[in-house]
């Protein structure tokens, strides 16, 4: 989807002028936008993390269901987003010390959306002019905000691969491929038969846990490991940073997506993934609706998907 | 905006920002895994899975001057318990010295077993080591046999892509017989059952040596 030629220009483009936009409208657009397809995702994928059955507790359903009509309506968008932030703290004491890092993640958007005021709030307290600037720069700053906590998250993957001292070497890559059967383990060996059609033939064995002291990777796959590992760093620091800057954004921003697209489907992390997407979209300030309708399609799709695969 | 608001704010964004290092350093000092609790660490470590983190518990008998230690099989009612950690849960039981088959007279706790397990390759780890020795005690003291001193041998998978060597680091932990406390014992199990514990458990090679 954002290999398109919409993609390209259009997000391009309308992403070079994010933060000159400083209507109303724009901002109100984009997070009213946002705010739905979150609730919807969530909605949507909701049986895939909450194991959704009719037993796990009708209010809890309920309340996910209100939640989301809320999130959609501008007066009550705050109210949803703490109902959502209710349900995925419930998750997150449920789970723990085991919890997904993601639902800690959308929990902390959640709040961040809860405690925005809205424009409803704000025309409450303040005359009509002065609300319309005050939630325009409200808007921004929201969107600012979650935005920033997105690319942190790319940051600080990549600085804990660094600074962990097991990825840079290839080590995690070469460990996924000899031994695991996680969807990256086979992913990577997927990509890795490619790259034999080109540069030879395979070494590697998966091996059983109890052959170990027999492993060996071919120099082709070592080296396999090497780049793949360092490309993934080199995303995970430079792009954020690339993003910030105007110039280098209309590049640095599609390259993020895609990239998160990539690590959502190779790693199946295709929730977070979606979340993530929706984050780094509020990029843009032009065709909000469509951007988030696209996507909240995917999501339900996914949901669907996943609902009727159980 | 009202101040709580803005506190609140500010709260998330400091969490955002300093939780992640700080992170990072806990789970050096206190060994768990760089997978949990939200600071952006997955994938920098492998996963701590059963294959990437085999663990070993070793039950060591007095007067065992006879062959190294030999693979444990512990059954309850004719389900064979052993194989299903083995294959299930990367959780390899041996002997030394004592029988080779335990049949239980109780049934074990699996779950709580279970928990342990991945508590020792993703929480705290000396914690749930000392919690597996004592689990495990307690299982075979079910099974009437009681095992002088109690090892949990975690390894850590490594490969060193750069030299193509391939081996398992490891730490070894020793509850000895009456007593409550585990201990980290590899050095001292390294002197005192060099090669014959390592080559018969199958998993150290030369890398892990030369750790």
């Amino acid at each position: 989807m954002l290999s398109s030629t919409w993609a390209w220009h259009d997000l391009a483009r309308v992403i070079s002028t994010w933060g000159r936009s400083s209507t109303r409208e724009d901002a109100t657009d984009l997070l009213r936008a946002f705010r739905c397809f979150f609730a919807l995702k969530l909605l949507a994928t909701f049986h895939h993390i909450h194991e959704w059955e009719w037993s796990h507790g009708r209010w809890l359903q309920l309340l996910a269901v209100l939640s989301t009509v809320a999130s959609c309506r501008e007066r009550f968008a705050r109210v949803g987003a703490l109902g959502w932030a209710l349900i995925l703290g419930h998750r997150v004491a449920l789970t723990w010390p085991y919890t997904l890092n993601h639902l800690v993640l959308e929990l902390i958007l959640l709040l961040m959306i809860a405690l925005h005021p809205t424009d409803a709030a704000l025309t409450s307290v303040q005359p009509p002019a002065e609300a319309t600037l005050e939630h325009a720069r409200e808007g921004r700053a929201l969107c600012s905000l979650l935005w920033g906590a997105m690319l942190s998250v790319w940051v600080f993957a990549g600085l804990q691969k660094i600074a962990h001292g097991r990825y840079l070497n290839g080590e995690s890559f070469a460990l996924a491929i000899l031994t695991e059967e996680s969807s990256l383990a086979q992913h990577l060996r997927a990509a890795l038969r490619w790259v034999f059609a080109i540069g030879g033939s395979p070494t590697s064995t998966h091996l059983p846990v109890s052959a170990w002291s027999e492993a060996r990777l071919g120099g082709l796959e070592r080296a396999y490991c090497l780049i793949m590992s360092w490309l993934v760093v080199a995303a995970e620091l430079l792009l954020p940073v690339l993003s910030l800057n105007r110039r280098t954004r209309p590049f640095a921003l599609p390259a993020l997506i895609a990239g998160q697209v990539l690590i959502g489907w190779m790693s199946n992390e295709l929730d977070f993934a979606l979340t993530a997407v929706g984050v780094l979209n509020l990029g843009s300030t032009q065709r909000p609706y469509l951007r988030y309708a696209i996507l909240s399609g995917l999501a339900a799709f996914w949901g669907l998907e996943g609902f009727a695969r159980r | 905006m009202t101040s709580w608001r803005t506190v609140g704010i500010r709260l998330m964004v400091i969490a955002l920002a300093v939780w992640p290092p700080l992170h990072f350093c806990l789970s050096k000092a206190w060994s768990f895994s760089a997978w949990r609790f939200a600071g952006w660490g997955m994938y920098a470590t492998p996963h701590p899975s059963r294959e990437n983190c085999p663990i070993h518990v070793l039950l060591s008998f007095p007067g065992h001057d006879g062959p190294g230690p030999i693979p444990l099989a512990v059954s309850f009612q004719g389900k064979d318990i052993s194989q299903w950690l083995e294959r299930q849960r990367g959780v390899f039981l041996h002997t030394w010295g004592g029988p080779s088959h335990v049949e239980l007279l109780a049934a074990p706790r699996m779950r709580a077993l279970e928990s342990i397990v991945r508590g020792v390759r993703e929480l705290g780890r000396t914690n749930y080591v000392e919690q597996l020795a004592t689990e495990v005690r307690n299982v075979l003291a079910e099974g009437a046999i009681g095992a002088s001193e109690i090892f949990v041998i975690v390894g850590d998978r490594r490969v060193d892509v750069l030299r193509n060597r391939y081996g398992t680091a490891y730490d070894v932990y020793s509850l000895p017989h009456g007593s409550d406390g585990i201990e980290l014992v590899r050095e001292a199990f390294r002197e005192v059952r060099p090669a014959t514990v390592e080559s018969d458990l199958g998993w150290f090679s030369s890398l892990a040596l030369a750790d």
